[in-house]
């Protein structure tokens, strides 16, 4: 098996869930797919059921939106799989399911969907699905066959519709961050996908952001586009973040904060959407940089209005 | 879910729960805990005087940390190299020459012993059956019988499907609250839970929320409402308890030994992760089924994980190479969690510590549970 490891994100594609929303079946595996392989057991949970079969660990997916997974343990030569294929409310929150679990990812070559390959196990994203195989052997032969359950999967799955991430973050300045762009709806998420950042939301409810991690010799930062359901909620967060009072419009210069220990911006999108960025930087030059994307960025959406 | 909570603003501000607290525990939880707090049972401890078994146990603020580089390689486990760990280690925590004598500083062969474990993670990232073969060794080689020795955890089929079975472990009680009859039912003829009969109403964690069990999670939770009950287990069926949890975290923060027995011995946790996870770990761990029967504590870091916990993520999963021992479970959960949190700052998890991720190990220390004060803990280090 070819593999290769992503440094780099290459083009990103995530699966639209409308393609898929008129199909209420989940993605699954049988015995008659692969030969040799034995599913052993299946097993189907919906609403808070999912507390009997992740116990706690059912929160974070109850807060991204779930709707059904269809669990199947199987076996082949000894080796024992465990595939899991969630159904989650829409796209997002599969995805974000997705960007909070995937790490140090391998790619498989030709593989048509969205995906995350270790020794162990392979994840899945498309349109509303998220789904992870895990093998318990982490052999070469285990993770083949880990590959060839995910492509059994992904044909069952409609790729035709796709979707993409917020134009920012498909910046071409942004290409070796974006493959690690996390979607959180929750503070489960925000613990999971970026948890410097849980002083800043702690218990406010109602928002959801893209957040993106960039870390390089010079820089450490994140740099997020989070929508606020309400008013209030944005309110507290610009007091949490230090922007007490502050007052963004579209179109204007962003503004920003700069302390001993990190320098935060914040540019106005729409009414309940803003762009936050948070660094900590050993070059200011290498922050003007990331800055004066975002600026330029916002600078040609609103020439183009 | 919360549409009927009530809050309190501290438990300082003069409840009549709060009256019967000593002076100095009551101000120190005032210190840390917010000002809204969801309430619980947590005053009702006043009533239970502690006891010379109460925990931090023995040697209060000391752990010890012992490290093998040749204990696992390639999902290989080396049990000789394990159980030399584990030896090591009570001897260096007891300060004896005589592995016997080290164990009978904690247990006597009348005791009735359970040894807590973690099956949550499967076969992927369980208590690992080396280690727990090493407890039980050792525990024969000091005189306990068979017999006495339970291996436990909250969901016995879980225990089975981990591996804790008859055939590994011939003549041993591998028992959980929550269990199914052989067909898979968790119901019995009378249409009534198993999971029922195992836990024991004279023994309740109440906390002011609650939430509704469809049909199928019910028997996971085996009851709704306001209280979560002890284990018969704990309460009835064993005299001493060891702790053999795993090195995992949860989110930013940890699910080490404290976590590991609260939410390892009540019933209806659903209801308590989301908001009140840190109180449940330190104020389960207070009551005297658990606070005055668990005698020591070996977290299992063979193999670990630093995120995706406490499910088993493969790509979190991590060789630590190492156990920690101690009577003092917060303490062992301090250093713990150091690990833990090193290794997530050091895979650009977070860039640094979670200001809430050690608030179940305050909690726990304003319960006097142990030493979460890690300028007051004593970590004797051991490379084998």
């Amino acid at each position: 098996m070819n593999l290769r490891v992503i440094c780099a994100a290459a083009a990103f594609i995530v699966c639209s869930g409308i393609a898929v929303s008129q199909d209420r079946s989940i993605p699954h595996v049988s015995d008659a797919d692969l030969p040799g392989l034995h599913v052993v057991r299946q097993a189907s949970y919906d609403g808070n059921s999912l507390w009997g079969y992740i116990d706690g660990g059912a929160d974070v997916y109850l807060e991204y939106g779930f709707s059904q997974l269809l669990a199947v343990k199987a076996e082949q030569n000894g080796v024992r799989y465990q595939i899991d294929c969630y159904r989650m409310n829409d796209a997002e929150s599969a995805y974000g399911i997705f960007s909070i679990s995937a790490f140090n990812c391998a790619q498989a070559d030709s593989f048509p969907i969205r995906h995350c390959l270790s020794r162990y196990q392979m994840q899945i994203v498309c349109g509303p699905f998220y789904c992870s195989i895990i093998n318990d052997k982490g052999t070469d032969d285990a993770r083949m066959m880990n590959l060839k359950i995910a492509r059994i999967i992904a044909a069952q799955i409609d790729s035709a519709a796709t979707g993409t991430l917020p134009a920012l973050f498909r910046l071409s300045a942004f290409n070796t961050q974006a493959g690690s762009v996390k979607f959180i709806k929750g503070l489960l998420g925000v613990q999971n996908g970026y948890p410097a950042w849980e002083d800043l939301f702690g218990e406010l409810r109602g928002y959801s952001m893209y957040v993106m991690p960039v870390h390089s010799d010079s820089l450490d930062a994140a740099l997020g586009m989070i929508t606020f359901r309400d008013k209030a909620g944005r309110t507290t967060f610009f007091t949490r973040a230090g922007f007490d009072n502050a007052h963004i419009e579209r179109g204007q210069p962003h503004k920003s904060k700069t302390t001993p220990n990190a320098t935060r911006c914040l540019w106005s999108v729409s009414g309940d959407t803003v762009v936050f960025l948070e660094a900590r930087t050993r070059s200011a030059s290498a922050l003007n940089v990331l800055i004066s994307e975002v600026d330029a960025f916002f600078g040609r959406k609103n020439e183009q209005r | 879910m919360t549409t009927r909570r009530k809050f309190f603003t501290s438990l300082a501000a003069g409840s009549l729960g709060a009256s019967m607290l000593e002076p100095s525990f009551n101000s120190a939880l005032a210190a840390i805990l917010p000002e809204e707090k969801t309430a619980t049972n947590v005053a009702d401890l006043a009533k239970y005087p502690r006891t010379e078994q109460s925990m931090p146990g023995l040697y209060p603020g000391r752990v010890v940390q012992v490290t093998n580089p040749r204990c696992v390689s390639e999902n290989i486990f080396n049990a000789p190299e394990i159980a030399k760990m584990v030896r090591d280690g009570i001897l260096r925590l007891t300060g004896e020459t005589d592995a016997v004598r080290a164990w009978r500083r904690f247990v006597s062969p009348t005791d009735r012993i359970g040894l807590k474990v973690n099956p949550i993670g499967g076969t992927l990232l369980s208590t690992s059956h080396e280690i727990v073969h090493a407890v039980i060794d050792q525990l024969l080689e000091a005189g306990i019988p068979k017999n006495n020795i339970v291996i436990w955890d909250r969901r016995e089929f879980e225990l089975h499907e981990a591996g804790f079975t008859e055939e590994r472990y011939p003549g041993f009680t591998i028992t959980g609250t929550e269990r199914k009859d052989k067909a898979g039912s968790f119901y019995d003829g009378a249409g009534k839970l198993y999971g029922a009969a195992m836990i024991d109403p004279q023994w309740s964690y109440w906390a002011d929320i609650e939430q509704h069990y469809d049909g199928e999670t019910l028997p996971y939770m085996i009851n709704e409402g306001k209280h979560s009950y002890f284990s018969r287990i704990c309460t009835e069926q064993l005299d001493k308890i060891i702790n053999i949890p795993i090195l995992k975290n949860a989110g930013a923060s940890v699910t080490l030994c404290l976590k590991n027995l609260a939410f390892g011995c009540i019933s209806n946790t659903g209801r308590l992760h989301k908001t009140l996870w840190a109180e449940t770990c330190a104020e389960v761990c207070a009551f005297p089924p658990v606070r005055d029967k668990v005698v020591l504590n070996i977290v299992d870091g063979i193999k670990g994980c630093y995120n995706g916990g406490p499910g088993a993520n493969p790509q979190f999963i991590t060789d630590y190479k190492t156990v920690l021992v101690g009577t003092d479970p917060v303490a062992v959960d301090r250093i713990g969690y150091d690990i833990i949190l090193k290794k997530r700052i050091a895979e650009n998890i977070q860039k640094e510590e979670s200001p809430k991720g050690r608030k179940f190990l305050e909690l726990a220390q304003a319960l006097k549970l142990g030493v979460a004060d890690i300028e007051k803990i004593t970590l004797e280090t051991l490379t084998i």
